[in-house]
């Protein structure tokens, strides 16, 4: 079976099996060990009944922006194949590179106000940066699933459109030594709520701030 | 007016925006006060002096990458130091500081060797001393981990001064090593050492008593060929006289910050400067200092 038709074969499958099941959600609410909110968390679920349905791009478009000397948002989780644009909003001049096994570039340095945009066609994580300015640091997310969220300031991330069944979840943050993955499984038409306690690495990240410097004798 | 040279610095100040204002700018603002134990750099504690110093300065610039991996960078100094106690030490500086950086490869680790060039210009209370600093410099800068900074900078200044006293030229290396332990706060130290000439100064009666022989027939042999000026900075007939020598730095430094644009800076600095007849000028210097990065 060519693999075009496999995917939408798949695709199918999944849209079916939410039909007759019931499409469920998933609300996940993200604390660190102490208890605190996590944002920034990447929550996605790949379906263990089923196969998940075929990559496809993001139809909306997706945006990171340099703005104020930092990637802005931080983290940003996509399908796989979605093209990201990265609009330079400062005045002065950014770099981005990324050195990621999942998508290795270079975008040399653009001015502000203009724009260039890279497709993420692997999963994986990948991270970026600015060799201008060290501090500036990103991570895109790569999914192959269509299913995932992003938690926000107070710890959600609201995964909806699920059909019943067995998944795997994961979830990803830049301070984690690796994922925290478990499973979980989801009954028709029914909503979940699930917590994730992190154990998060201490966040430090290079010093942005000026230094001065040696004024001689 | 009693301060010519400030207004004109002041002007070059406000005016430096303006001069670059159709490129991409950055701007970095900053402000210290320091205190510094024998300031007039004399040889004998009779005549040792201590001062507070308030400077302002306002840097703007502009980068642009040239090649992959090559940034040139161009930026308009300027800065004005006042000494409340001694206003014969008042001076400002401006001019124009051109940066070219390589960095082989990608990445905070990847090493980054830069090459400098200055013109700074200085306006003083003491006339003779105003002139024209030119500056090269080459520095090393490798990050060890994230946390971990260690440079290498050689250096070679003159400072072309209106006084043959003030002329004074050096070779110089240092060594800096710094440390993030967190996000907001630096830790750095650092050596250096200096070949070449350097303005001392002392009382009249210690310099002419050293003209004289007190200090040894060497020594007045040798003040006898250097060129002196006598600035009355600290006392009446004060001298300054220009010398040989190698001078022995090193600092230590802690740098919290507030945000990400605004930093201080707790800055301690030793400085030994032997002169070609083994008199010794030693120089303790503290300084707070606030920088603000727009």
């Amino acid at each position: 079976m060519p693999a075009a038709s496999a995917r939408s074969s798949a695709f199918l499958a999944a849209v079916l099996l939410a039909t007759a099941a019931g499409a469920g959600d998933l609300s996940a609410l993200v604390r660190d060990a102490d208890g605190k909110p996590v944002a920034d968390a990447v929550v996605s679920l790949v379906p263990l009944d089923a196969p998940a349905p075929p990559g496809a791009p993001e139809t909306h478009p997706v945006k990171i922006a340099q703005s104020g000397k930092q990637y802005r948002p931080h983290v940003t989780p996509v399908r796989a194949g979605t093209k990201v644009d990265f609009p330079n909003e400062d005045a002065i001049q950014h770099h981005i590179y990324s050195l990621s096994k999942a998508k290795p570039f270079e975008k040399p340095l653009y001015e502000g106000g203009s724009s260039e945009s890279v497709v993420f066609d692997k999963p994986g994580v990948v991270t970026l940066g600015c060799n201008i300015h060290d501090w500036m640091i990103a991570y895109v997310v790569v999914l192959e699933t269509p299913w995932f969220a992003k938690s926000d300031e107070a710890g959600r991330a609201s995964v909806a459109g699920l059909p019943a069944g067995r998944y795997a979840v994961e979830v990803w943050h830049p301070r984690l030594a690796a994922p925290v993955r478990q499973e979980l499984s989801l009954t028709g038409g029914g909503a979940l709520e699930q917590a994730f306690e992190l154990r998060l690495k201490p966040d430090r990240r290079l010093r942005r701030a000026p230094s001065g410097e040696n004024k001689g004798y | 007016m009693r301060y010519p040279s400030f207004a004109l610095s002041l002007t070059a100040l406000c005016l430096a925006p303006v001069a670059f204002a159709s490129l991409p700018l950055d701007y970095e603002a900053r402000a210290e006060y320091s205190w510094t134990e024998n300031i007039g750099r004399a040889a004998g504690e009779i005549d040792f002096y201590d001062a507070a110093a308030y400077e302002a300065g306002f840097t703007a610039g502009t980068s642009r990458q040239l090649a992959p991996g090559l940034t040139g960078r161009l930026q308009l100094e300027s800065s004005g130091t006042v000494h409340p106690e001694y206003e014969e030490l008042n001076h400002a500086n401006v001019g124009p500081r051109a940066i070219l950086s390589k960095k082989f490869g990608l990445g905070p680790q990847a090493p980054v060797l830069s090459a400098e060039t200055s013109a700074i210009g200085r306006f003083a209370d003491i006339t003779d001393s105003e002139g024209v600093t030119l500056r090269g410099a080459v520095t090393l800068s490798k990050r060890f981990g994230h946390y971990l900074t260690a440079q290498l900078r050689g250096e070679w200044q003159e400072h072309v001064a209106a006084g043959d006293t003030y002329s004074v030229h050096h070779r110089a290396v240092f060594a800096q090593v710094f440390a993030d332990p967190f996000e907001w706060l630096r830790v750095g130290a650092g050596v250096g050492r200096y070949e070449g000439t350097f303005v001392a100064g002392a009382g009249a009666a210690r310099f002419a008593g050293a003209l004289g022989g007190k200090r040894g027939p060497r020594v007045a042999d040798y003040f006898a060929t250097i060129p002196t000026h006598v600035s009355n900075a600290f006392a009446t007939g004060w001298t300054d006289y220009r010398v040989e020598g190698d001078v022995d730095q090193w600092w230590f430094e802690l740098s919290p910050a507030l945000s990400e644009n605004l930093s201080f800076s707790l800055r301690y600095e030793r400085a030994l400067a032997t002169n070609i007849v083994d008199m010794e000028y030693g120089q303790d210097t503290f300084r707070l200092g606030v920088i603000y990065a727009f």
